[in-house]
């Protein structure tokens, strides 16, 4: 179990007269002007859920004009399927493997940048740039580089390894989209870890390396729990960006080659606009989003936010 | 001084924040602009065509304005990537919004837009617009734009599959234009054995199934029956057509196993490919000097054709449709539009805005029209051997479940046999699921 040392001292911050213990409960008028955004979370996210929800429980197709329909756990039933199951083992591996590639990756830069060796300053910009691009242009300028006819990889390895079809393997496939994906998030990690590193206390790891410390103890037996915080938010925010993972692989691979790139998120897109099933579509976006919880929750629990 | 007091008062605050929340909830709730009202205007201000990009949008975008000209009304364009048309074209129908008049579509989605009440019947049009003079196309090439003998688009450009080959390789190694599929084989050797890539077929998991079709129907072989559309992927005919098709996969670019049509066309007009089967409309973008590298160096001739299954062997016919919406504000409207850009009398200027014509007679008739389009009596006379693929709503869910397992195929995650068998269970129950065929 996590403790965070910060907690008690956010407990202790001054707050609002009217938030204060004893005085009067929060007026009217704090709801009232919150409300605005309020309705908005409810228009952008609760509705478009609650609609998903109910769709999930009825035969709604955009090819048939047949009155909604419910159907009951009928679409819940049909997600016990190969596709299905073989869809979420390959989002799983995505993950997994884009964690244990990006995290300790990240990591390592994040400690070689905070050093400000000459020069980190441009390099720390060159190494955001992945990070600002948006997926699909990144999809699509890789798709053009793995081009196994055309693409520039293809000559870069064809001393070592000539002819590789990126695409026409189903594990370089799943490799090219784990390196995408790291290539572009791996700057993520980066940023996190070095704003946590920029906040460790200063004091604790000079006396580690008073006491002799080297590189791995210091990391292992200091710099890292007092990371852990950190650690953490950015291995929920990378989990759950891995998990929801669409446009790099609709741009990079279209869920091939034959379904071995298919996440869960393809595989909703699929039924919902290539199959035009939007009953069987929304229920595999509600099952996506009931796989989530449990990590969100496992995650409040360890850090007891 | 009572005014301060007043506006700090919470009454007046609570009444102010009452009225900002009213506010947007009646804004949220207001009826949608453009919902289909009962009755339609005549000669609106504007239309709305909805369009992908393709030749064909180009030259319609290219002819707007004159019809502005003599009609007084606007034409608004709305591009969106391919795959978005259809969903766009559905949803709108289903939220019973006339966000588009006009629309271009692929004909192989016109089942589905059909089934679900997005498109308008357009059999009165035919009948009653002179202008377009319907007894110019070869009755097939009308067939082709009904869905269960109605008719819903009007036929945009007609894109029969052909064989293009290059020219000057097939010169070099003495080739000739294959009559069957084991001449095309032995070609596809040849052009190997000189360093050529002997052939060139998508196989990607998005699109193959049009590709593979292609090899079924050209050999008499179709993968649902056409009286029942019960699935035949397991029949033996088909099965030795696939079998034939995975067996050009070493002669073909990898780029192209991996991909779609237009990843085909890239490799044949940037690489050294000797001979494709693709569809017509490929030839702008072949005899563009700006992209192609083949300009001048390529032709097309009827696709090699035997018949080994139980069926006539025909060429697939695709091509781009253009109908109106049901949805549509202005339908009259989007009629006068369609009888503008599709009459008779514009051919020659969709061809000299780089479209590709609807499949005309007339149109090989035009010496100006055959110098820029050589390949118009090919298409005339693929046309006429010509065939649809199965118009069902549920192709838009057969075609890729067939792609991902040809694409399995071709990239040796599934034998021949297993992956039909596995295509041909997923087919019958969708097929099943959709009351199309009884269990």
């Amino acid at each position: 179990m996590i403790v965070d040392p910060g907690r008690a001292a956010r407990r202790s911050l001054p707050l609002p007269s009217w938030m204060r213990a004893g005085a009067a409960s929060p007026s009217a008028m704090s709801l009232l002007f919150s409300a605005p955004a309020w309705l908005l979370m409810l228009g952008v996210v609760a509705l478009p859920l609650l609609t998903a929800i109910f769709l999930s429980f009825t035969s709604e197709s955009l090819i048939r004009v047949a009155p909604l329909q419910l159907v009951g756990l009928r679409n819940y039933e049909a997600l016990l399927t190969v596709g299905f199951v073989r869809a979420l083992t390959v989002t799983m591996t995505i993950v997994a493997a884009g964690l244990v590639i990006q995290m300790p990756i990240g990591f390592v830069i994040a400690e070689v940048l905070h050093r400000e060796l000459p020069g980190f300053r441009v390099v720390r910009s060159a190494l955001l740039v992945p990070m600002l691009l948006t997926p699909v242009a990144v999809g699509l300028m890789w798709r053009f580089l793995f081009n196994p006819d055309l693409g520039l990889i293809r000559f870069v390895l064809s001393g070592i390894k000539p002819d590789l079809n990126w695409f026409g393997d189903p594990i370089l496939a799943m490799l090219a989209v784990v390196l995408v994906d790291a290539w572009q998030h791996i700057p993520f990690v980066i940023v996190m870890m070095l704003a946590g590193l920029s906040a460790l206390p200063v004091d604790a790891i000079e006396a580690a390396s008073l006491d002799g410390a080297k590189w791995w103890s210091m990391n292992r037996y200091v710099i890292i729990p007092l990371l852990w915080p950190v650690i953490l938010v950015t291995l929920l925010f990378r989990f759950i960006d891995s998990f929801r993972v669409f446009d790099l692989i609709y741009a990079l691979t279209n869920g091939g080659p034959g379904a071995a790139t298919t996440s869960v998120s393809i595989l909703a897109y699929q039924n919902t606009f290539t199959y035009f099933e939007v009953a069987q579509g929304a229920t595999i976006a509600v099952a996506m989003a009931a796989a989530i919880f449990p990590v969100y929750f496992a995650f409040l629990r360890l850090t007891r936010i | 001084m009572v005014t301060r007091g007043f506006v700090r008062s919470a009454t007046w605050r609570t009444a102010v924040a009452l009225l900002v929340i009213a506010g947007i909830v009646a804004a949220a709730c207001a009826p949608q602009s453009g919902t289909a009202p009962s009755a339609s205007a005549k000669d609106p201000a504007s239309i709305t065509v909805l369009v992908t990009s393709s030749p064909s949008a180009t030259a319609l975008q290219a002819l707007a304005p004159a019809f502005t000209k003599q009609t007084g009304i606007a034409v608004k364009f709305v591009e969106v990537p391919y795959a978005e048309v259809a969903p766009k074209l559905l949803l709108a129908a289903k939220a019973n919004e006339s966000t588009y008049d006009v629309s271009q579509f692929d004909s192989s989605f016109m089942a589905g837009l059909a089934a679900g009440g997005a498109l308008l019947p357009l059999d009165s049009f035919l009948k009653d617009t002179p202008a377009y003079d319907v007894s110019d196309f070869p009755q097939k090439v009308l067939d082709y734009a009904k869905f269960e003998g109605v008719t819903y688009g009007l036929n945009l450009s007609t894109e029969p599959y052909v064989l293009w080959y290059r020219t000057d390789l097939f010169s070099q190694l003495k080739l000739k234009p294959p009559t069957n599929s084991a001449e095309y084989l032995a070609n596809a050797i040849a052009l190997k054995g000189a360093g050529y890539f002997g052939s060139d077929s998508a196989y990607g998991p998005a699109f193959a199934w049009s590709k593979w079709a292609e090899a079924v129907y050209l050999r008499g072989g179709r993968f649902l029956d056409p009286n029942t559309n019960q699935p035949r992927l397991t029949a033996p005919d088909v099965i030795e057509s696939t079998k034939y098709y995975m067996s050009l996969v070493p002669f073909t670019p990898k780029s192209a196993v991996n991909g779609g049509g237009n990843d085909m066309n890239t490799a044949f007009i940037q690489t050294e490919v000797g001979q494709e089967i693709n569809a017509t409309g490929y030839y702008s973008i072949m005899a563009d000097p700006k992209t192609s590298k083949v300009v001048g160096k390529f032709d097309a001739a009827l696709a090699p054709r035997e018949k080994i299954g139980p069926y006539d062997p025909l060429t697939l016919m695709f091509g781009w449709l253009i109908g109106v919406s049901k949805t549509s504000q202005y339908p009259e409207a989007a009629k006068k539009f369609l009888n503008y850009v599709l009459a008779k009398a514009q051919v020659s200027a969709f061809v000299d805005a780089g479209a590709p014509p609807p499949a005309r007679k007339s149109t090989v008739a035009n010496p100006a029209i055959l110098k820029t389009l050589p390949y118009l009596p090919t298409l005339l006379a693929a046309s006429d051997v010509g065939e649809h693929a199965p118009y069902i709503p549920e192709m838009a869910q057969i075609g890729p479940l067939i792609s991902k397992h040809i694409n399995a195929m071709a990239t040796g995650q599934e034998t021949v046999e297993a992956g039909l068998a596995a295509a041909n269970v997923e087919v019958t129950k969708v097929l099943t699921d959709a009351g199309r065929i009884k269990k």
